[in-house]
Formats: C-alpha cells, sequence, structure tokens
C-alpha cells in the first residue's frame, strides 16, 4: 500500500489568496472598531451627560457613604468573593 | 494592520478546512475567517511552543467542531460531498482519494491530513487535535485501512 501512502503524503492543494486577506483584514477592523466603540461608547456618553447631572449630590453621597462601605463587612466579602471569581474565570480562560 | 499572518497562513489553514468540509470552500472560507479572527483575538495567548500554523490549525478544527455542533440537524459528516477538486489539476488517483476520503469521519480525515499530507507527528497532530495520541493513532490507522479497503 505504498502507493496510498504516496498519495495521502502529497501535500494539499495551494488555495490562491484571491482576496481573503484583504476581506479578513477588513472584518478584523470592523472588529476592532466594535470593540472600542463597546468600551469607550458609554465612557463618551457618560462625559456628554455629565454636565446635566446633579454632580454636587452625586459627590455628598459618595463622601457620606464611602467610609460606610469601607467598614461594612457584608460588603468586603462580597468584594473579595467577587475577585476569587474574576481571577478564576481569568485562569480557566487561559488554560482552555 | 499587519496582515502577514493571514497572508502566509491562508492556504494551509483553507486547505485543511476545505478537507474537514470536504470540499465546501464557501464554508471552509467562513470557518478560516473566523480562525484567523480569534487568532488575532487570542494572539497573546500563543505561547511559541509549536509552530504558528500547528496553533493556526488547532483553532480552526475547533472552528469545525463548533460549526458541526451548531448543525445538528444537518451534521457535515452526513452532508453531501458538495466539491471535488478541478479534474484540470487533479490526478485520477488524488480524485479518487478525495472521494474516498469525504466518505471518512471528520477525525479520521482531520488525522490523516495533518499526519501526512502536512507532516505533523502523531503528538503534534494530538496537540492540534485536543485528543489522547492513542486515538490520533487509532483514526489514523482506521482511516487509513477504510481508505485502502475503498481504493482497492
Amino acid at each position: 500500500m505504498n502507493d496510498l501512502d504516496a498519495l495521502l503524503c502529497q501535500p494539499l492543494e495551494a488555495v490562491a489568496d484571491e482576496g481573503f486577506t484583504q476581506r479578513v483584514v477588513a472584518a478584523r477592523r470592523r472588529q476592532v472598531w466594535g470593540e472600542r466603540l463597546a468600551l469607550f461608547g458609554p465612557i463618551v456618553a457618560l462625559t456628554a451627560l455629565l454636565p446635566f447631572l446633579p454632580v454636587e449630590e452625586f459627590t455628598s453621597a459618595a463622601v457620606r457613604l464611602t467610609p460606610l462601605v469601607a467598614q461594612s463587612g457584608p460588603i468586603a466579602f462580597a468584594l473579595a468573593v467577587l475577585a476569587l471569581t474574576l481571577s478564576l474565570d481569568a485562569r480557566l480562560r487561559e488554560a482552555a | 494592520m499587519d496582515d502577514r499572518l493571514v497572508r502566509e497562513h491562508q492556504s494551509k489553514v483553507r486547505a485543511f478546512l476545505r478537507r474537514l468540509t470536504r470540499g465546501d470552500a464557501a464554508l471552509a472560507d467562513d470557518l478560516a475567517q473566523e480562525t484567523f479572527l480569534e487568532a488575532y483575538r487570542k494572539f497573546d495567548q500563543y505561547r511559541g511552543g509549536g509552530s504558528l500554523s500547528s496553533w493556526l490549525c488547532a483553532i480552526a478544527w475547533s472552528r469545525f467542531l463548533m460549526e458541526r455542533r451548531r448543525r445538528r440537524e444537518e451534521p457535515l459528516d452526513e452532508m453531501p460531498e458538495t466539491a471535488s477538486p478541478d479534474p484540470q489539476d487533479a490526478s485520477a488517483a488524488k480524485l479518487d482519494l478525495e472521494r474516498a476520503m469525504a466518505r471518512l469521519s471528520a477525525e479520521e480525515r482531520a488525522a490523516l491530513t495533518l499526519c501526512y499530507a502536512q507532516g505533523h507527528s502523531h503528538g503534534e497532530a494530538a496537540t492540534i487535535l485536543s485528543m489522547p495520541l492513542g486515538t490520533v493513532k487509532s483514526h489514523v490507522l482506521r482511516g487509513r485501512e477504510k481508505l485502502k479497503a475503498m481504493l482497492e
């Protein structure tokens, strides 16, 4: 069956590019823009809304609440669980 | 954007996928495009342990499996043969091989293609296909025996 082995060992037919590379590069550009939009879109929208928001009220509420949050046991525990979950998820993704 | 990754490896990846999809060039090209997009996204995960084309073939294989899972009602393995190599380019023996190859399971086609046509070792093929070494060896052996019987 050396004939079969010889036949199987022949390299696969080369496939001509015929614009494939350009299509992939264009799709990649669209993908990158989509990712940027998803990342920066909300930030830009929030920045645009900032002048219309009651910033002082938010600031005073933050000043009042921050020490309470920092001293809260349940919130610290929940944040620790969240951090552990995220790091475990990242490790699993890396291993996959 | 640097297109060298695609330009240098497109032929090998597309040919591998055409073999897996039994000559369905359109489907193979769609899967190849998804393969390269995933490769760009995950390029920081490429550790350089194996060759870049092996890494791309591994992504291509997983994309193929995802597509097969997605088409549960019409599994790729049961799809009719959609295309054959151009008879003007292929010898009769090669044509017979492609037809016989189309009747094997996707796992057998992949294992035979990687180990024979692309010259990978059984170990490399096992890494690419995410299968135990023994499984790859048995796919190669069984696929070769089936081809032998079909071509005789």
